[in-house]
């Protein structure tokens, strides 16, 4: 399922397109015209061509920048300006300084050509002019220039879109693991005091049921034998047994709990283990689950502490454990 | 019941989506009247519009061309 993230996630990567034009122009700030050289725009169904435009601004100054598109009759077809600027100063706050360098210089636009053909640009400057933060602006001298980057990218993709479409895919993908995977209910049960635990509860035909318990074992407060340092695993023998509303038995087994230890404050050690088996149930039925454990293990080397027995109605299982039928 | 039309759903996300992201129907063409949308542009101004087949370049006296100008840094530090 999740593996449909992967095709906008590919896609977003591919967005920006192939580069098939790069050149650069020096405008001069008498606001002559000046053109690059032709290069290829195709329409096709893969993406766009985005037109970009980088001015390599001075420090401190500002410009407006005039684009023109042409197509191969020389007509204009589209055309676009921006006011461009770099400024950078020294910082002072709080007894520190630094320098700060901001600017505002790219020239972006995309467009779908409508037919392949040849194009190029014409680019001109106006308003070329030296700012300070302090003085007041004045005009760059005559006979200096700006130069302009001019890349032209073809079949680039809405990423926008990409991102979008993956974000909905996503929480789309969490609804539906939800349907799938979702338990429908959970019974909880445990004891402090007893050796043994049972549930009784109705299920419906084609139930799928995890049943799941796990015990907590400790050391007594006054052992009778000492608990090696180094064992760090108890086996446990568990009863589990099921049985319907009329005392037949469906189910009857002997499994082996792995108790694994655990630190208890500072001197004391305890042993845990959990373990569940995925039942289906072949037709409905009530039923009573009930698991047995021994009061102490090993000659009272640890006793018990704590069983619980915790009984889910699945949707559907993401375990890869078999599912047992339940006559 | 609810697990097909799900699917269904999704995979048409998956494919407008996908397929809207490739073939960008909705961007604006050489061959259309208008300018393009302000969001395949980098605060670029369009200096005219597309109508009837030809480009009509707007007159330039509504453009800031101010000499009083002086760039845009952060304020706290002008």
């Amino acid at each position: 399922m999740l593996w449909l993230l992967a095709i906008p996630a590919l896609l977003l990567v591919a967005a920006g397109g192939n580069r098939s034009f790069r050149g650069e122009v020096s405008l001069p700030s008498s606001g002559r015209e000046m053109v690059t050289s032709p290069f290829q725009l195709k329409q096709g169904w893969l993406g766009a061509p985005r037109i970009a435009l980088k001015v390599r601004q001075p420090i401190n100054t500002s410009s407006l920048v005039n684009v023109e598109l042409l197509n191969d009759q020389n007509q204009v077809v589209l055309s676009f300006y921006k006011d461009t600027w770099r400024d950078a100063g020294t910082w002072y706050e709080g007894g520190e300084s630094g320098r700060w360098d901001e600017q505002d210089t790219d020239l972006t636009t995309e467009f779908r050509p409508g037919q392949t053909g040849q194009f190029r640009l014409r680019l001109s400057l106006e308003d070329f002019i030296a700012s300070s933060s302090s003085a007041t602006p004045q005009t760059t001298p005559a006979g200096s220039t700006l130069p302009v980057l001019v890349e032209i990218y073809t079949n680039t993709l809405d990423a926008g879109l990409l991102v979008g479409t993956f974000v909905v895919l996503l929480m789309g993908s969490g609804i539906f693991c939800w349907y799938e995977y979702a338990p429908k209910r959970e019974l909880r049960s445990f004891t402090r005091t007893e050796t043994s635990l049972a549930l009784a509860e109705s299920f419906a035909d084609q139930a799928t049921l995890k049943v799941s318990f796990g015990a907590r074992y400790e050391q007594p407060d006054h052992p009778v034998r000492t608990l090696p340092a180094t064992r760090t695993t108890f086996s446990c023998p568990v009863s589990l047994s099921i049985t319907d509303a009329w005392g037949q038995i469906l189910l009857s087994r002997r499994e082996s709990l792995l108790l694994n230890a655990f630190q208890i404050g500072e001197d004391d050690r305890g042993f845990r283990g959990e373990q569940a088996v995925y039942l289906r149930l072949k037709s409905a039925k009530r039923l009573r689950i009930r698991v047995e454990v021994p009061e102490d293990l090993e000659g009272r080397v640890i006793e018990l502490e704590r069983l619980q027995l915790t009984v889910t109605e699945l949707t559907k299982t993401a375990s890869t454990k078999p599912l047992e039928e339940l006559a | 019941m609810e697990r097909p039309i799900l699917l269904l759903i999704l995979l048409s996300i998956l494919g407008l989506g996908v397929v809207g992201a490739i073939t960008r129907p909705l961007l604006w063409s050489l061959k259309q009247d208008g300018t393009p949308q302000r969001s395949s542009s980098s605060g670029v101004v369009y200096g005219g519009r597309r109508s009837g087949g030809v480009w009509i370049s707007s007159s330039s006296s509504g453009r800031n061309r101010g000499g009083s100008f002086v760039g845009r840094g952060p304020r706290g530090v002008k």
